[in-house]
C-alpha cells in the first residue's frame, strides 16, 4: 500500500544551504548579526554609553572575577562591553550594507557605460579605475573622513565612493561578453534602443555577479569601517563601532584581555560569515552549478 | 614582450594625471586649505583675505594648473608644521616604510609558497584543513586586529618581542609578521588550487616520464606554472597591502610613511597628506609595473599574444 | 614470425581503479611479450585499458590505481619488485614515453633546450656544455631545422607536429630499449602523422629499441607494425603478427573495427560501426565481454567467458566460436 504524504519541500536555497556547511554557518551567523542591528535598543542589557564607575574593567562572566551583571565584563569607563557590541553590530551593518550600495551604483553605472559602449568611453573609466586602484583605499578614505565631518553618512559615502573599483571591473567583463551573446546582438540589429537593451538582457544578466560581488563588499567596507574608527577617524562617540572599541582596548592588553578581543573576535566572526555566506552564494548563483 | 611593457607603461600616464586631480580636488573642494593656517578665533573676514591672498578665489582649474607646474618642479609646498619641503620629508621616510614592506614580503613568500604546495600534496589530511583554515581566517581579520593579536601573545604574554617602537631586528618582527598574514592568506588557497590542478596536466606526466624525482616535479615544474596566477593576484593586492602597512605601522609606532601619513592628516598638514598620496599612489603603480615584468619573465606565452 | 628474444614481458597484470563505489578493474589478466627491435601496436578504443596497461609498465598510473601483476620484466629486470626510486632511475633512461597531445605535454614556461638537457642530465654525469651539444644532436636527429635557435624557444613557438618532434627527441635521448608511444600522432595532421611514423619506424632501427605503439587507428597499425594486440573492456581479445591479422582477423571484435575504418577506394560506401558502446568498467557483462555489441553472439556467449587460446600457430583469440566467425571476408 503506498500513501502519498504531501510533504512541502522547503526552497531550492535552503536545501542548498542547508548542504553547504559553511553557507549554513555564515547564514546563522549573518542573520544573529542583522538581528542585533536592527533590535539593538531591545536586547542590549544596558545603554551602551551608560558610564558605571563601580564596575571598571570587570571581566566577563565566565572568568574568576566576573559579575553575571555583564555577561562580556565592563571597559576601562564602565561601558557594558555585550550593549556595546550589540550596538557597534548596527554601525558596522548600517554603514557595511549602505556603502555598498553606494559602491554598486557607481561601480555597476561605470562597469555598464565601460562595456556596453566600450572605445574611449572604455579607455576613460578603465583609466580612472586604474587610478583609483592605485591609490589605498584605506588611505583615500582616511584623507577624505579627516576633511569632512566625521559621521554615519560622511562614512557610508566615503567608503562607498572609495569602494566601487571591484564593481566596475567586474561588471565591465561581463558586460563585454553578454554583448557577443546573440540575443544582445539581435536586438542591436533590429534597433533596440540602448537603454531598453542595457535594462531588459544587460543588468538581469549581470544580477547574479552584482549580488556575489555585494555580499563580499559588504564585509571589506565593513573592515574599512572598523579601520578607518581604530584610527580614531570614523565613528565618533556616542556611536559605537567595534574599530573604536579595539582602540580603547589596546591600552589594556596586558591586564585586561578582554576589551580588545572581544570587538575582535565579534568582527572576525562577522566577516567570516558574510565570507562564507557570499562563497555560497557564489556556488548557488553559478549557471554552471545549477542542477544541484 | 618589449611592446606589452611599454604599453603599460604609457598607461601609467593618464593614470598619474588622474591621481593628481584626486589629490587636488580632495584637500582643495572636500577641505579647506586655510583651516590650520589662522588662529581659531580668526573672523570670517581674516579667513577671506588669506584666501585671497593663496590665490584660493581664482578658478580651480588655474589652482589645478599651478598645482600641476609645482608637482612637475618637485615642489609640493612646505609642512607648516615642519617648516621644510613635504617632499623632502615624505622621502625621507619611505626607506623605513619599504624596509618593513620587504621584510613582511619575504615572511609571506617563505610561508605561503611552502604551505600551498605542502597543502595540495596533502590535499584532505587534518594538515591542509589547518592550513585552509588559517587562511580563511587571515583573510577575515583586519590588519590592525592582527597586530593586536601578535602583541597579546608574543610581547604580553610570551614577553619575547617588543610592542612596538624600531631600532633592533626585533622590532621589525611583528609588524612584518602582521603584514606577512595579510599577504599569505589569499595566496596559500590560490597556490594550493593550483598545484592541485596543474599535478593532472600532461606536461607534468612527462616530467615523471623523464625519471626526475617527484620532489623536482613539484617545486620546478609543477610550481612556476602554479606561480603565474599568484603573481597577478599579489599584483591586484598590492594597494590593499599598502593601506593595510599605514594602519600596521601606527599599531606598531614603526617610524615610516604610513605613520607619518596618519599624524599629518591629524595634524590637518595638507602639504604632506598630497605628497604622501602621491607618493603612496606611485610606490603602487612601481609595483604594479614590477609584478607584469615579473609575469612576462615567467610566463613566455604573454609573448605570443 | 621469427623468433626474437624477448625484452618486455608482462604476465598477468590486473589494474583496479579505486573509486567511492568501490573497486573497479580496468585491466585484467593482460600478458604479452615484446622482442627486442619489434614494434608492437596495442589497439583499442578509448577507455579500453591501453593507456593505462603502458603507464603500469612506466609505473606512472595515478594516485587512486592499483596495479597488480605476477610479473612485469624489462630486459630480464623484475620492474615489480623494484622500490620506487629505482623504476624512476629506468625511466627516461631505459624505458620513456611520448604522448598524444604535444601541444599540453611540454611545460610551456621552460625552454625546449631545458626540456631536453634536463633528461638528459639527470641519467648522465656530463656537463651544461656536453648535454646542449647532445640536444641538438638529438634535434638534428629528429630532423627540426635550426637545432641551435629552437633550443632557446618555449614550446609555443612551435607546431603540434614540431613539438612531438621534441618530444620523440626527449624519448630517445638516453638510448632507451623499450619507447611507449601512445597515441603520438592523433593530435596531428595526415601528412604530419605520416612523417612521424617514418621517423620513428627510422630511430628505431638506428637506436635497435623497441617500440609499443598504442592506437585505435588501424590504418596507422598496418603501416607501421610488427604485431598487434587487440583490446577490449580490459582485456586482450586478439594477438597477431600484422599480416596474419589484417589477412583474417578472428575476433568479431576486431572484425569491427577494421569494417569502421575508412578505405580510401571506398569512400562512397556508409562506414560500418560497432553497435552499441564499450561497457561501463563498474558494470561488465558476464559471459563474454563483448557479447552485447557482438552480431554473433550465441546463448553460451552470455554465461562463458572465453579463454584468450592459441590458435592457428602464434595468435591468440578470445572468442568461443573463432572458427566458425573467422572472418574470411576479408581475405
Amino acid at each position: 500500500m503506498k500513501t502519498t504524504v504531501k510533504r512541502k519541500r522547503a526552497p531550492r536555497w535552503l536545501r542548498s544551504l542547508w548542504r553547504s556547511k559553511t553557507g549554513m554557518v555564515g547564514f546563522i551567523i549573518v542573520t544573529v548579526v542583522m538581528f542585533c542591528a536592527v533590535f539593538a535598543p531591545y536586547i542590549a542589557p544596558y545603554d551602551p554609553n551608560a558610564i558605571n564607575p563601580l564596575y571598571m574593567l570587570k571581566p566577563p562572566a565566565f572568568v574568576e572575577g566576573g559579575d553575571i551583571q555583564f555577561l562580556l565584563g565592563t571597559d576601562n569607563l564602565g561601558h557594558d562591553i555585550l550593549s556595546r557590541l550589540i550596538y557597534g553590530a548596527r554601525i558596522s551593518m548600517l554603514i557595511g550594507v549602505f556603502s555598498v550600495f553606494v559602491a554598486g551604483f557607481i561601480g555597476t553605472l561605470f562597469g555598464l557605460v565601460a562595456g556596453y559602449y566600450g572605445g574611449i568611453c572604455d579607455s576613460i573609466i578603465m583609466r580612472i579605475t586604474d587610478a583609483f586602484h592605485a591609490i589605498p583605499r584605506t588611505l583615500l578614505a582616511l584623507v577624505a573622513v579627516s576633511l569632512m565631518q566625521a559621521s554615519v553618512t560622511t562614512l557610508i559615502i566615503v567608503i562607498g565612493v572609495t569602494g566601487w573599483v571591484n564593481y566596475a571591473r567586474l561588471i565591465r567583463s561581463e558586460v563585454l561578453v553578454l554583448k557577443e551573446r546573440e540575443f544582445v546582438k539581435a536586438s542591436i540589429t533590429i534597433g533596440t534602443p540602448d537603454y531598453k537593451i542595457i535594462l531588459k538582457h544587460i543588468l538581469p544578466n549581470v544580477f547574479s555577479v552584482f549580488i556575489v560581488v555585494s555580499t563580499l563588499a559588504v564585509a571589506t567596507s565593513i573592515i574599512a569601517e572598523t579601520s578607518l574608527s581604530f584610527l580614531g577617524l570614523g565613528i565618533q562617540p556616542p556611536n559605537v563601532s567595534w574599530g573604536g572599541m579595539l582602540s580603547a582596548g589596546r591600552n589594556y592588553l596586558d591586564t585586561d584581555w578582554w576589551v580588545a578581543t572581544l570587538p575582535g573576535i565579534t568582527l572576525t566572526l562577522t566577516v567570516l560569515g558574510i565570507m562564507f555566506l557570499g562563497n555560497w552564494l557564489r556556488d548557488y548563483l553559478d549557471p554552471h552549478n545549477q542542477g544541484l | 614582450m618589449e611592446r606589452y611593457l611599454v604599453r603599460r607603461l604609457l598607461q601609467v600616464i593618464p593614470v598619474l594625471i588622474i591621481i593628481t586631480m584626486v589629490v587636488f580636488f580632495l584637500v582643495n573642494v572636500a577641505g579647506d586649505p586655510t583651516v590650520n593656517l589662522l588662529p581659531l578665533d580668526a573672523t570670517p573676514e581674516d579667513r577671506e583675505r588669506l584666501r585671497e591672498a593663496m590665490g584660493l578665489n581664482r578658478p580651480l582649474y588655474i589652482q589645478y594648473f599651478d598645482f600641476i607646474k609645482n608637482v612637475l618642479r618637485g615642489d609640493f609646498g612646505d609642512s607648516y608644521r615642519f617648516n621644510q619641503p613635504a617632499l623632502d620629508l615624505a622621502l625621507a621616510r619611505i626607506p623605513v616604510s619599504v624596509q618593513l614592506a620587504g621584510v613582511s614580503l619575504l615572511f609571506a613568500i617563505l610561508f605561503a609558497i611552502p604551505m600551498g604546495i605542502l597543502s595540495a600534496q596533502f590535499s584532505g589530511t587534518p594538515f591542509d584543513l589547518l592550513i585552509s583554515g588559517l587562511s580563511v581566517l587571515g583573510r577575515a581579520m583586519p590588519s590592525f586586529w592582527v597586530g593586536i593579536l601578535l602583541i597579546l601573545l608574543f610581547s604580553v604574554n610570551l614577553r619575547i618581542l617588543p610592542v612596538s617602537g624600531s631600532g633592533t631586528p626585533a622590532h621589525i618582527i611583528l609588524p612584518a609578521a602582521t603584514l606577512a598574514v595579510q599577504t599569505a592568506a589569499p595566496i596559500i588557497p590560490l597556490i594550493r588550487s593550483n598545484m592541485l590542478s596543474i599535478m593532472h596536466e600532461d606536461y607534468i606526466r612527462t616530467a615523471r616520464s623523464k625519471g626526475l624525482r617527484e620532489s623536482f616535479v613539484i617545486c620546478i615544474h609543477a610550481f612556476k606554472n602554479a606561480l603565474v596566477p599568484v603573481v597577478t593576484i599579489v599584483a591586484l593586492q598590492i594597494p590593499g597591502l599598502v593601506g593595510g602597512a599605514l594602519i600596521v605601522e601606527t599599531v606598531f609606532a614603526w617610524p615610516g610613511l604610513g605613520q607619518f601619513l596618519i599624524q599629518a592628516i591629524n595634524n590637518r598638514d595638507m602639504s604632506i597628506v598630497q605628497v604622501c598620496i602621491f607618493l603612496i599612489s606611485i610606490i603602487t603603480l612601481i609595483a604594479n609595473l614590477i609584478a607584469d615584468l615579473v609575469y612576462c619573465l615567467i610566463d613566455p606565452r604573454i609573448k605570443y599574444q | 614470425m621469427e623468433n626474437r628474444e624477448s625484452l618486455l614481458k608482462i604476465e598477468n597484470l590486473n589494474v583496479y581503479f579505486k573509486t567511492e563505489n568501490g573497486r573497479i578493474q580496468a585491466v585484467k589478466d593482460v600478458s604479452f611479450e615484446i622482442g627486442k627491435g619489434e614494434l608492437v601496436a596495442l589497439v583499442g578504443e578509448s577507455g579500453c585499458g591501453k593507456s593505462i596497461t603502458s603507464l603500469s609498465v612506466m609505473g606512472l598510473t595515478p594516485k587512486n590505481c592499483q596495479v597488480e601483476a605476477k610479473s612485469i620484466s624489462l630486459g630480464g629486470r623484475e620492474l615489480t619488485a623494484m622500490k620506487p626510486d629505482e623504476l624512476r632511475k629506468l625511466r627516461g633512461k631505459e624505458m620513456a614515453m611520448i604522448f598524444q597531445e604535444p601541444l599540453t605535454s611540454l611545460n610551456p614556461l621552460f625552454t625546449i633546450g631545458y626540456q631536453l638537457t634536463e633528461t638528459i642530465r639527470i641519467h648522465n654525469q656530463i656537463s651544461k656544455k656536453e648535454a646542449r651539444d647532445r640536444a641538438v644532436e638529438l634535434l638534428k636527429k629528429v630532423e627540426i631545422p635550426r637545432p641551435e635557435s629552437i633550443l632557446k624557444e618555449y614550446p609555443n613557438a612551435l607546431s603540434g607536429g614540431m613539438r612531438q618532434r621534441v618530444m620523440i627527441a626527449i624519448a630517445m635521448a638516453n638510448n632507451p630499449t623499450l619507447l611507449i608511444a601512445d597515441e603520438p600522432t592523433t593530435a596531428l595532421d595526415v601528412t604530419i602523422q605520416a612523417q612521424i611514423l617514418r621517423l620513428m619506424r627510422q630511430l628505431m632501427k638506428e637506436y635497435s629499441a623497441s617500440i609499443l605503439f598504442i592506437t585505435h587507428d588501424l590504418g596507422v597499425v598496418a603501416e607501421i607494425a610488427d604485431r598487434v594486440i587487440v583490446m577490449y573492456a580490459g582485456q586482450i581479445v586478439e594477438q597477431a603478427d600484422v599480416f596474419s591479422l589484417f589477412h583474417r582477423p578472428l575476433h568479431p571484435y576486431t572484425q569491427g573495427l577494421m569494417n569502421s575504418t575508412i578505405k580510401i577506394n571506398q569512400s562512397d560506401e556508409v562506414l560500418d560501426t560497432i553497435n552499441g558502446v564499450v561497457p561501463n568498467l563498474s558494470s561488465m557483462p558476464e559471459g563474454c565481454r563483448f557479447h552485447p555489441r557482438c552480431p554473433y553472439a550465441r546463448e553460451d556467449c552470455r554465461k562463458t567467458m572465453p579463454e584468450l587460446s592459441a590458435v592457428l600457430g602464434n595468435r591468440y583469440v578470445r572468442c568461443l566460436h573463432w572458427e566458425e566467425l573467422g572472418g574470411d571476408q576479408n581475405g
